[in-house]
């Protein structure tokens, strides 16, 4: 019989992971780890809302992210603003196909999938979908891992806003789609932070 | 359960499994039978190498953030890009929030990281033990996720093939420093052990 923390009567630090027994644990009162003072709980406490208030704000942000122009790269006085997809496109037509690839991937499709795989996994356990609890556990991993990885097209903007200032040579302007991206990517993040992995592989006997 | 039993068991802190301890050795590890998640994985002189680690990492960290990684020519005009322009140029544009993301990943957190670990382990090793170490400890990996030296370096990349048809694109001497630093940081998280710090201020409070 597979035995969890939860139910052996015992509760596990999030932070310094001390397995410790759970004498008097009611839902109310404030319980804290005595070897790193952490405050306990078998569970994140309300990580489903949480997940979801940030996975919903980065939804919303998603759309002015790709939609609105993140930078404006001109030279000699010419030039568009480029949206995220724009810039893709720009770089496959100069003959950079592996590197606009790479961008796609970082910035358009990453994003996407994660929030996508979030929700997949919020009605998963809302629904008590029977899904493979491995399968979606590997899925959580994965949008854990690449999540950073999306800040990718903030920085490549960072360095070009720096080092092509050159006037009416050429110049680099951050454009407002910038900081909607930047928010999206930290606020996914936060919402897989917030996500108790845990939760999938609760009522397993049921 | 007593707390005998307790000290044997091991709990998957992905999926709440509760396991028993394996003795393991060095380079070994044990994961989670129901979930694959790494259990533990015991490291060598975890503390001495991470101490290392953090020195080098902080020595590093002023070169790299001040120093140009790269340096683009144009029409006779040199420009320089570090890691701290590249935020002041963010901040001068009015897109303060960007700003702060890019100090945040690109330069506090990753320095914050190394002075949180240069502190923790000079504490393990004179068997000091201020009040505030496990929070510090704590701290560090509340903070680690937000570090994100190694993006940032893909995105040096990028911009640089992006402008080579522009201009004329060189490696600066920051840039030898970032990459030094980034494996440093890696390093580090490479050989730190989590559990046995943990340990190690467990007894800190108890002897």
């Amino acid at each position: 019989m597979i035995k969890t923390v939860k139910e052996a009567g015992l509760i596990q630090c999030d932070d310094c992971h001390k397995l410790l027994r759970l004498r008097s644990y009611k839902k109310r009162v404030k319980l804290s780890c005595p070897r790193c003072g952490s405050t306990l709980h078998q569970r994140i406490p309300n990580s489903l809302s949480h997940c979801w208030a940030y996975l919903i704000t980065s939804v919303i942000l998603f759309f002015p992210a790709n939609l609105l122009p993140i930078m404006t790269f001109s030279e000699f006085g010419n030039g568009e603003p480029n949206t995220i997809m724009s810039g893709v496109v720009l770089l496959v037509e100069e003959g950079m196909l592996p590197l606009g690839l790479l961008v796609f991937v970082a910035s358009i499709l990453v994003p996407l999938l994660k929030i996508i795989g979030l929700l997949f996994l919020l009605l998963s356990i809302h629904g008590r979908w029977n899904v493979s609890r491995r399968r979606r556990m590997i899925l959580y991993r994965i949008i854990e891992f690449v999540g950073r990885w999306s800040m990718l097209d903030i920085f490549v903007i960072t360095i070009l806003v720096a080092l092509v200032n050159l006037g009416a040579i050429a110049q680099v302007i951050p454009g407002v789609g910038a900081t909607a991206f930047g928010t999206v990517v930290i606020l996914t993040m936060l919402a897989a932070h917030k996500f108790d992995s845990r939760l999938i592989w609760d009522n397993i006997n049921d | 359960m007593n707390s005998m039993q307790i000290e044997e068991m091991v709990a998957c802190h992905e999926c709440d499994l509760l396991v028993k301890k394996r003795p393991v050795a060095y380079g070994e590890k044990g994961c989670c039978p129901r979930c694959g998640n790494k259990l533990y994985e015991p490291k060598k002189d975890s503390v001495s190498r991470c101490m290392a680690m953090a020195m080098s990492g902080l020595i590093l960290i002023i070169p790299a953030n001040f120093l140009p990684l790269v340096t683009m020519e144009l029409l006779g005009r040199t420009e320089e890009d570090t890691l701290i322009s590249g935020v002041l140029a963010l901040y001068r544009e009015d897109y303060w929030f960007v700003a702060l993301i890019v100090f945040m990943a690109g330069s506090f957190v990753p320095f914050l990281k190394l002075l949180l670990m240069l502190f923790v382990t000079i504490c393990l090793k004179m068997n000091l033990r201020p009040r505030s170490l496990p929070w510090l400890f704590r701290f560090y990996h509340e903070v680690d996720t937000w570090g994100m030296l190694e993006v940032y370096l893909l995105a040096i990349l990028i911009a640089a093939v992006k402008l080579l048809d522009l201009a004329e694109i060189l490696p600066g001497v920051g840039l030898y420093c970032f990459v030094g630093l980034l494996l440093t940081t890696i390093l580090l998280s490479v050989n730190l052990d989590e559990a046995q710090f943990w340990k190690m201020i467990e007894d800190d409070k108890n002897g």
